[in-house]
């Protein structure tokens, strides 16, 4: 069926954390008849097991549903979904540019948080109409009222506008997809100027090559086209061209105003960066879309095969999972302790453990990932700079530094008034320099404080959750490099320093920061057959130590016929826990030491 | 050849704080019905009579039988009569010297007594239900009737009590001459009483504990052949060795386990299943690499190893070659000597750290 864009609606959701974004996007689904009600899996946009596991979307997806109105009409809806964590601020102002429309989501339990605001304004600064939509009313402390004053104080909504809606029972999602055809604007692209479309995703395949999700702004497209991508004017022959219902549908031809995906044998994956534009190659535009800024990574940390021998299937996965992930970027590095593996960037935390989990599951690897770094920048004193995303490479030698400096950023909590004195206490804890605050309304402030990128990205938003008892909120912005006053802190296992467990510290937190990682450690790392001292040493100096005794007993007491398969099955466990372990000299050391070094709390 | 059997009597008075063996409470059930569904499934496997070198009764407790619930089981047993070790365990307040002569009367000539501990109140907070008077009863009893063979449990590490309590337990223990020892450290487990409590049993003091009963021990003239397991010389428990060198043998009774043509199987842990005639059990093939496992982790075990070529005739590889690069990693802790391989015997007690260095 073909629709002129009168009839086309594409629109996004956007909402905070938990606030239901998947259950309403599964209810849309379900009543448009896009999917039957037995077939629907819940949360069915999140495709990856992961997001499911987690409840939060990570990769964005596009799904295209008929709807037939009231006033007797078909309209094609592409409903665009984004994700909804601190760490993907940038796949949802992919996915935004893709759209004329924003649903903006509310749970009518807690109102509008951070996020609500954060990505409301996006969707305001891309152009795009919000249509505020009050979930959760089925739920008794549901407050539609105060959410509407809420909503008219912050993004200034028309209180008229808001739809009572409950994802989970269904109730007014019917009205809300009438609202969409009526209130949501229909794209207004030229059909008859030359081919112009934005990539906002894409995903490798390994029939069709890499295959691009694409919005068409300008012009059409039909399979045998050759198109052009403008950052670097490859060229390359369309093969398919289709849209998801979700299910994958192929199509002749897509034109402006419509969203679908786009196979073109592209082979070699770093061809493609999501938020290019295309065009036709022999008809091409002169401007390529605006708006997109490069991603870059945040955090760095070091993926290392556990066997060595599989260093060629990471690369060969980093590069696969790397098409789908614009943000994902890396390049081979050496450790000693650890061999071969790759310096990996990350947009956070959060990324970076989706990233391990869908190598380890997608791809079957053993993974010893490293304690993550931001990139730190070094002057030394011949004036020469240098940036370093490996803590192991800051140098040793301090005498040729004149000075150290690294990444800072704006940091927006919000939260209700009663948590403010634990927040503060936790942004100070966490170098926060105090810049302002100011009331929301009678219950609920905005703090906001310049605080170190290193201390973010780690375990800030946990800590945050945890002493606001998850009502706060958090959003930041990326400033510019500061000197700051920082150094290496090496682990020495047994007397040997491991490089993988290195990290830079803040100097004047040293001792405390020193003392809690080694005790850490010795809690992380299991008894062995001798005592293992862990020191934490920084400028050539032991300023911290802990000893893990050694393993006294290790036997099953009783050992009769009854008792044997279940000893052999937990052998075979701890037989596998075991394979999972990196050795460092003689001390075994797991996985998780590398992470809990991070996540240490210094503070008690 | 199949050379031992076992036999599960679940049936408890009362059922003790630590116990995860399959149990029931006794009064509730017929056990003259249970003894003669344990003697269709002894009848069952057909072992050919003289067969058998040992059979073992544990429970349970296997003297909650009365005299005339064991003649019967006793008098199916008859037929494999003589072997080369009959155990029954028993429960030192049932125990009567009745019960006493009727096993010394069939042939039983082992008994493995649990005693536990000997401070009463310990024994209490166990839910035992004897008293060390019961102890030095049986065991005289046991002596008049002509046993000879006689061994006695114990638990250390138990809530409440120290190193020094496990030492006046050897004492105890010694002074009524036993010919064998078997010293059990407190064992968590989930289904117990124990367990539902959360009751925590620290290492290093199990460690502190043990290290202190094997040295008295031993200078009393006890060997340690297994982990938990001393004797006078010779006066190894042989059925049990079957188990430890990994050996097939039959198992009979509800809950009970056996290993029967390279299969483990359990029977059914359901006491009305098993009394209505049926015992669905679970059932494992075990294949190379697994038995390789058992193996190794069964006979390392034995102070004393096992010998290289019973592992050569079983896997028909050479040990040593097959495991070079861990044996070298193990720097020591795994001893060849004389064709045999053990842990280093300081190693014992962590035996587990070097056998997954093995697999």
């Amino acid at each position: 069926m073909n629709f002129d864009q009168d009839h086309i609606r594409n629109f996004c959701v956007v909402a905070h954390i938990d606030h239901g974004k998947s259950t309403l996007c599964d209810r849309i689904l379900e009543k448009t008849g896009a999917v039957e009600i037995r077939n629907l899996q819940p949360q069915l946009l999140d495709d990856m097991s992961i997001e499911r596991e987690r409840g939060i979307t990570i990769k964005l997806n596009a799904v295209n549903v008929t709807y037939k109105a009231k006033n007797g009409e078909t309209y094609l809806f592409n409903l665009i979904d984004t994700p909804g964590h601190v760490d993907f601020t940038y796949e949802v102002s992919r996915s935004l540019s893709a759209c004329e429309g924003a649903i903006l989501l509310v749970d009518a339990t807690q109102g509008v948080q951070a996020q609500t605001l954060a990505n409301g304004y996006l969707a305001i600064d891309n152009g795009l109409k919000l249509l505020p939509v009050i979930n959760k009313v089925d739920l008794p402390s549901a407050d539609f009222e105060n959410c509407q004053l809420e909503l008219i104080d912050t993004l200034n909504i028309d209180p008229d506008l808001c739809l009572k809606v409950s994802a989970k029972t269904g109730v007014g999602v019917e009205e809300l997809l009438e609202k969409i055809v009526e209130y949501l604007p229909a794209p207004h692209g030229d059909v008859n100027k030359n081919f112009k479309a934005l990539i906002f995703d894409s995903k490798f395949d390994s029939y069709r090559g890499v295959v691009v999700m694409i919005r068409v702004f300008d012009g059409s497209i039909r399979v045998g086209d050759k198109i052009r991508l403008m950052s670097n004017n490859a060229v390359f022959q369309v093969t398919e061209l289709g849209i998801r219902t979700p299910e994958e549908k192929k199509v002749d031809s897509l034109s402006a105003g419509e969203v679908g995906y786009l196979a073109a044998s592209i082979k070699n994956i770093k061809d493609v960066s999501v938020g290019d534009t295309i065009t036709r190659d022999d008809a091409p535009i002169k401007e390529p879309l605006k708006g997109f800024r490069k991603t870059t990574p945040m955090v760095y940390a070091g993926l290392y095969p556990s066997e060595n021998q599989d260093f060629e299937n990471l690369h060969n996965a980093l590069d696969k999972l790397s098409l789908n992930d614009a943000a994902l970027v890396y390049e081979p590095e050496t450790s000693i302790a650890l061999g071969s593996g790759f310096r990996c960037g990350f947009l956070g935390l959060l990324h970076m453990e989706v990233i391990q989990e869908r190598l380890e599951d997608e791809y079957d690897l053993d993974l010893v990932c490293t304690a993550p770094s931001v990139v730190y920048e070094i002057c030394y004193t011949d004036g020469r700079v240098e940036r370093i995303q490996n803590p192991a490479d800051f140098p040793k030698d301090r005498t040729k530094i004149k000075s150290t400096s690294e990444p800072f950023a704006d940091v927006k909590v919000m939260a209700p008034k009663e948590f403010l004195g634990n927040i503060m206490t936790l942004c100070q804890n966490k170098r926060g320099e105090f810049k302002n605050m100011t009331y929301i309304d009678e219950t609920r402030v905005e703090l906001f404080y310049k605080m170190p990128l290193s201390e973010i990205v780690f375990d800030f938003f946990d800590r945050l959750k945890s002493v606001s008892q998850g009502y706060a909120s958090l959003d930041y912005e990326p400033l510019d490099y500061e000197i700051s006053d920082v150094d290496r802190m090496d682990i020495l296992l047994n007397g040997e320093r491991v490089d993988a467990l290195t990290t830079i510290i803040y100097r004047p937190f040293a001792y405390s920061r020193a003392r809690a990682v080694v005790d850490k450690l010795k809690e992380v790392i299991p008894r062995q057959q001798f005592e293992i001292p862990v020191q934490a040493m920084i400028g050539g100096k032991i300023i911290a130590r802990s000893d893990i005794k050694a393993v006294r007993k290790d036997v099953l007491a009783k050992c009769y016929g009854g008792d044997i398969s279940r000893k052999k099955k937990l052998l075979e466990k701890q037989k596998r826990g075991k394979k999972r372990m990196k050795e460092f000299g003689k001390v075994q050391v797991p996985q998780e030491a590398f992470i809990a070094m991070l996540t240490v709390d210094e503070g008690k | 050849m199949i050379e031992s059997l076992y036999i599960h009597i679940p049936f408890c008075d009362h059922i003790c704080a630590y116990c995860d063996f399959p149990k029931v409470f006794s009064h509730y059930f017929d056990k003259s019905l249970y003894v003669k569904r344990l003697i269709e499934e002894i009848e069952s496997f057909s072992i050919p009579e003289k067969s058998l070198r040992t059979i073992y009764v544990g429970g349970g407790t296997p003297t909650s039988l009365s005299v005339d619930e064991w003649k019967p089981l006793l008098s199916c047993l008859s037929r494999f009569l003589p072997v080369e070790e009959f155990t029954i365990e028993a429960n030192p307040e049932s125990l009567t010297r009745d019960k006493i002569d009727l096993f010394r009367q069939y042939g039983v000539n082992r008994i493995s007594l649990g005693v536990q501990s000997c401070r009463e109140d310990v024994l209490s907070a166990m839910g035992r239900k004897h008293t060390t008077e019961d102890v030095v009863r049986a065991v005289k009893d046991l002596h008049e009737a002509g046993f000879e063979t006689i061994s006695l449990d114990f638990i250390y590490g138990y809530p409440g009590t120290t190193k020094a309590d496990s030492l006046k337990d050897i004492d105890f223990a010694l002074s009524l001459a036993p010919s064998h020892l078997s010293f059990y450290s407190l064992q968590i487990e989930e289904n117990t009483l124990l367990g539902k409590k959360g009751t925590f049993v620290d290492d290093d003091s199990l460690a502190e504990t043990y290290e202190a009963i094997l040295a008295r021990l031993e200078k009393d003239g006890f060997h340690r052949y297994e982990v938990s397991n001393f004797c006078r010389p010779g006066k190894e428990s042989r059925h049990n060795l079957t188990y430890w060198h990994d050996q097939e043998y039959y198992g009979c009774g509800m809950g009970a386990s056996g290993f029967v043509s390279s299969v483990r199987y359990q029977n059914t842990r359901s006491i009305s299943e098993y009394l209505k005639g049926r015992n669905v059990r679970t059932k494992e093939k075990v294949l190379r690499e697994d038995r390789k496992t058992e193996f190794l982790m069964l006979n390392l075990r034995l102070e004393n190893g096992f010998a290289l070529k019973d592992y050569e005739d079983l896997f028909h590889e050479d040990f040593q070659k097959a495991h070079e690069k861990a044996i070298q990693r193990l720097d020591g802790a795994l001893c060849i000597k004389d064709g045999r391989a053990f842990i280093r015997k300081d190693l014992l007690y962590i035996m587990d750290s070097v056998l997954l260095e093995l697999l």
